[in-house]
């Protein structure tokens, strides 16, 4: 270690004239603060902490299965009503093909209606 | 960096358990953290913290390994004080934090009354006044400047030591050192011609 200058022995011999001054609050302040550093290095560790930390873990797991279980039965029913819902729109497009085969093809069959009505009556009665 | 670091016999030693080392060094660190900070109960804050984390991890180190350690968890506790502040600072600018209006720069009105009993009045007045305009100088200093200049000028600590308790290459030491000690030169060019 290279020598220490004039300048870097003032400012050393002013630090440590600084740490001389040190309150008696201050100093007392740092006692307590030792004093708690080395409590806690003869306490055996925290035990009673377990538990809690137990409780807090089976709450969160809790939390995330009913969160999911939520957000599946969600799913359920979204897909449930989404079958519905394709169901109804395929009864409602067989309809609508029904009905257009009825228009396109069985036309004649409504016109002609009323000739078969009278058709079936004269049969049935026998006469004309 | 991660060379052995080359560390005091323990017969030089002028303590030997972990409680010892702490009496030793608590004032030192305190002044320095309040030196950093500017705030008096945030470095009591950071000094509990840095001697909680060394009775915690490392008691069961040696004696010569104890200083070294200490001041490199009190350094990163600084750090973290700074980003936090930074943080802060940058969030809540109206507010902006500054040690010097802060009103607890130093609070305690018998930190002022710097000396020893063997000094006159007038030269203790005079070392206050340098003092005062020391601390001023020293939290001006960028951070990694200050850590060099507190632990080789204040504490006395090797370049080895120092670089092993800043996290830094030797190299690195020594150029943060230098500047250190430029810019308080400059800054305190009348300094000790009282």
């Amino acid at each position: 270690m290279t020598r220490p200058t004039k300048f870097e022995h003032h400012l050393k011999q002013d630090l440590l004239a600084t740490e001389e001054a040190t309150s008696a609050p201050e100093i007392f302040r740092l006692a307590q603060a030792r004093n708690h550093a080395l409590a806690q290095a003869h306490k055996p560790r925290a035990r009673f902490l377990w538990p809690a930390f137990g409780a807090s873990f089976a709450s969160a797991l809790l939390v995330v299965v009913l969160f999911n279980g939520q957000s599946g039965s969600e799913i359920g029913i979204e897909s449930k009503s989404e079958t519905i819902v394709e169901n109804s729109l395929a009864n409602e497009s067989i309809n609508d093909e029904e009905l257009i085969y009825i228009d396109d093809d069985n036309i004649d069959l409504y016109e002609d209606l009323d000739f078969y009505y009278w058709l079936a009556e004269t049969d049935w009665d026998g006469t004309s | 960096m991660d060379k052995p670091v080359t560390l005091a016999a323990v017969s030089d030693m002028p303590y030997r358990t972990i409680e010892e080392f702490l009496k030793f060094i608590e004032r030192r660190a305190f002044h320095m953290a309040r030196m950093g900070t500017g705030h008096t109960d945030t470095a009591l804050d950071i000094v509990q913290d840095s001697m909680y984390k060394l009775v915690e991890k490392y008691s069961a180190k040696t004696a010569p390994e104890w200083k070294p350690l200490f001041y490199r968890i009190l350094n990163s506790k600084l750090t973290d004080y700074y980003r936090r502040k930074a943080v802060r600072d940058k969030l809540f600018v109206w507010s902006k934090s500054r040690p010097d209006i802060d009103g607890d720069k130093f609070a305690d009105p018998t930190d002022k009354a710097i000396g020893r009993h063997s000094e006159t009045p007038d030269e203790m007045m005079m070392r206050g006044q340098r003092i005062e305009r020391l601390n001023d100088s020293v939290q001006q200093l960028p951070n990694r400047q200050r850590q060099a200049f507190m632990l080789r000028c204040w504490e006395g600590l090797s370049t080895i030591e120092t670089a092993a308790a800043m996290k830094i290459s030797e190299g690195s030491v020594k150029t943060h050192y230098s500047r250190a000690m430029h810019t308080l030169r400059d800054m305190l060019e009348d300094y000790r011609h009282d």
